[in-house]
């Protein structure tokens, strides 16, 4: 990509020099002396950016240091039609891959099993095999380009990583290389996107973990779990329930890996997030910079853990899905630009703005490219990566973002009395608050409370038609008969040994991965992986959801 | 603005919800649940159903009103096994609607099947219960 010259950079558009971050007193003083609030420090609620708490970001550079990565979602149909989407975002400018899975895939079914049926290749791409990861990373260098699996149910996650693993290998890139995160959230299976047959929270938060062991051990540059803040929002939740569910997730994760022997800093680095970037631009900023000064201190206030690479809060951004509207679908585009402002704004370090179409398909090749666009246009014309935290210090945004955490940690708080995250999720106290938030905001839509255009106000027009994404033709009975094809093939004896270790080292407490690795080398699917879970692990059947 | 809801002009009446195939998506489908609750009907929320399931579901809960929901794409296909499942066991005289992500052009497949009602996504609560009673008769 090319650089504008260093000077342009830092200058506003009109030839304003600009300072790295600007700091109470930037005005009256030299502009490009960073150092000192008011009385010559820094506000200990605020540091500086790359400074403790990180409230103003995590590097002191921020955008001008290393932009965020512009990871575009994709996926779709076959490997074969992903891996040439994922090739033309690659080549429009993404600098990151950000690929989905269908629903099938995630809750580890295979693509022929009677209960995928018709959403094989919908909403994401399907995969089954070890053979299906080759083509859809084809061509792609996996230690050059960091690979976001959203693999989010953990039940689905531990076999794509081996799989994704295992295929690496065979190009010649060692585990050790691979660049990337695994989404591996617990809530996502027992909460937010319930599946049929979906494991028990203990069950699924253990295979989780198991995940995040291995890869802490043999991938140190892959982030094991991404806490999916961003699914609890477009769940229901508010932003103060998305930061609270967050933290309670977080934390959860790095006391069990704590427990299982490491070190508490390893851990802490890569241990990721990804936040939702909803309509409330000025909330929404207050939540990110709150999020990072709650976890600092407890890192280091509760873990007593002091080394700053360590204190940081990492996260990826989605704009808000659900704040999409079908009626005007090209005022989706408005919508999200600003989302992802509020994002940047914020201090992310990675994006995906949606697609336009996003409320009635997965997105078009146009959607695809305006948005990659859209993030170029935030990136290079507003100016934003200029200065660190651009809203910093603004009353504002200051109010929201004690105010945000504040209330998040009594949300905490409750659900630490609750027992953690795992046992509130049990006793279904996390669906019941994502269907309270939910319904309270249909309310607030319905009685006008709360305007969106397109939904309940300016509804003058027609509804525009839009040229709807189609699978390609033939998908599903392509995807199916390579999975048939590779089932006749393989030895069916090794097949069967290997899913029996799986079983055994779920049954007696070891971590599943070097069993699961050894299956997808000998051609077991990822559905006969999820049935061995389901029966060693247990299915949940949600008797919660008769009372929400 | 916004007409509130006729407390208790679903009374009486019991509907079955359940998510078409595996999508993932509940939000909306409780959000319906629950506004169909608070105009009276008692509702059953089965989640994920397998035509097999929603059979066995109807016997038992002897429902008005089955409400399906799809924001996947999946609903042409899944709403054809599960209304020739119905069909199949003589019961393809219950109302059911669909909830969802439904484009315009599948509505007139989706009636031809024996879909008696259609919401799409931002249809409002207030709507669906009186579109509701009037679709059972009141």
């Amino acid at each position: 990509m090319e650089q504008p010259a260093e000077d342009a950079r830092i200058r506003s558009a009109s030839g304003v020099p600009l300072p790295e971050v600007a700091v109470p007193g930037t005005a009256q003083r030299d502009p490009m002396d960073p150092a000192g609030g008011p009385d010559g420090g820094p506000d200990d609620r605020l540091g500086l950016p790359g400074g403790f708490p990180y409230t103003r970001g995590i590097r002191p550079g921020m955008y001008r240091e290393r932009p965020w990565t512009i990871r575009q979602l994709a996926g779709f149909g076959t490997a074969q039609e992903t891996n040439a989407r994922y090739r033309m975002l690659l080549d429009g400018g993404a600098t990151g891959i950000n690929g989905v899975f269908d629903y099938p895939s995630l809750r580890a079914f295979d693509s022929d099993d009677p209960r995928a049926g018709a959403d094989v290749g919908r909403g994401g791409v399907a995969v089954d095999l070890r053979g299906d990861f080759d083509t859809l990373f084809d061509g792609i260098p996996l230690d050059e380009v960091s690979v976001s699996l959203v693999s989010s149910q953990p039940i689905g996650a531990v076999p794509h990583l081996a799989m994704y693993v295992r295929s690496a290998e065979r190009r010649g890139f060692a585990p050790a290389r691979l660049a990337g995160t695994s989404q591996n959230d617990f809530l996502m299976e027992t909460a937010i996107t319930i599946a049929p047959e979906a494991l028990p929270p203990a069950g699924s938060f253990r295979l989780a973990c198991d995940l995040a062991e291995f890869a802490l051990r043999t991938m140190p540059r892959w982030n094991p779990v991404s806490v999916s803040g961003y699914n609890y929002r477009e769940a229901g939740a508010d932003a103060v329930l998305e930061m609270a569910l967050c933290l309670a997730h977080g934390q959860a994760v790095v006391r069990a890996l704590l427990d299982r022997g490491f070190a508490a800093e390893p851990v802490l680095a890569r241990v990721t997030f990804f936040l939702s970037a909803h309509s409330d631009f000025f909330e929404e900023v207050a939540k990110y910079r709150a999020l990072r000064r709650m976890w600092a201190h407890w890192v280091r206030d509760e873990l007593g853990v002091r080394d700053p690479r360590a204190q940081l809060l990492r996260y990826h951004v989605q704009t808000s899905g659900v704040t999409n509207s079908a009626r005007h679908a090209h005022v989706n585009i408005a919508r999200s630009a600003l989302q992802g402002l509020a994002a940047v704004c914020g201090g992310t370090q990675s994006l995906h703005v949606n697609g336009y179409d996003e409320a009635v398909c997965i997105p078009s090749e146009h959607a695809a490219l305006t948005a990659l666009r859209t993030q170029y246009v935030l990136l290079h014309e507003t100016g934003v990566a200029k200065v660190a935290d651009p809203l910093g210090g603004s009353y504002l945004v200051e109010y929201l973002t004690d105010e945000l955490e504040e209330r998040a940690r009594r949300v905490l708080e409750r659900i630490g009395e609750l027992g953690g995250i795992v046992a509130a999720t049990e006793r279904g106290w996390v669906h019941a608050e994502l269907a309270r938030t939910a319904f309270a905001d249909q309310k607030a839509i319905e009685n006008g409370e709360r305007l969106v255009v397109g939904v309940n106000t300016q509804l003058d027009g027609d509804a525009e038609e839009l040229d709807r994404f189609e699978l390609p033709e033939g998908s599903l009975e392509r995807q199916v008969a390579a999975l048939e094809r590779a089932r006749s093939r393989r030895d069916r004896e090794a097949a069967g040994v290997a899913l029996k270790l799986v079983a055994r080292a779920c049954r007696d407490g070891e971590n599943v991965m070097p069993a699961v690795l050894d299956a997808v080398d000998a051609d077991v699917t990822l559905g006969e992986l999820g049935r061995v879970f389901r029966d060693e692990l247990g299915r949940w059947e949600f008797p919660l959801w008769q009372e929400c | 603005m916004g007409v509130p809801v006729v407390a208790g002009v679903l009374s009486g009446r019991k509907g079955v919800v359940a998510k078409l195939g595996m999508d993932a998506h509940w939000r909306g489908a409780i959000v319906v649940c629950n506004g169909l609750r608070e105009a009276g009907m008692d509702v059953v929320y089965l989640g994920h159903t397998t035509p097999a399931d929603l059979v066995a579901a109807v016997r038992r809960e002897r429902p008005d009103l089955v409400g399906l929901s799809s924001l996947t794409g999946n609903h042409l296909q899944e709403c054809r096994r599960l209304m020739s499942a119905l069909d199949a066991e003589g019961l393809g005289d219950l109302r059911v609607v669909v909830g969802g992500t439904i484009p315009a052009e599948d509505r007139d497949t989706l009636l031809a099947l024996g879909v008696d009602g259609i919401f799409g996504t931002g249809s409002r609560l207030d709507v669906i219960v009186d579109d509701v009673a009037a679709l059972l008769g009141h």
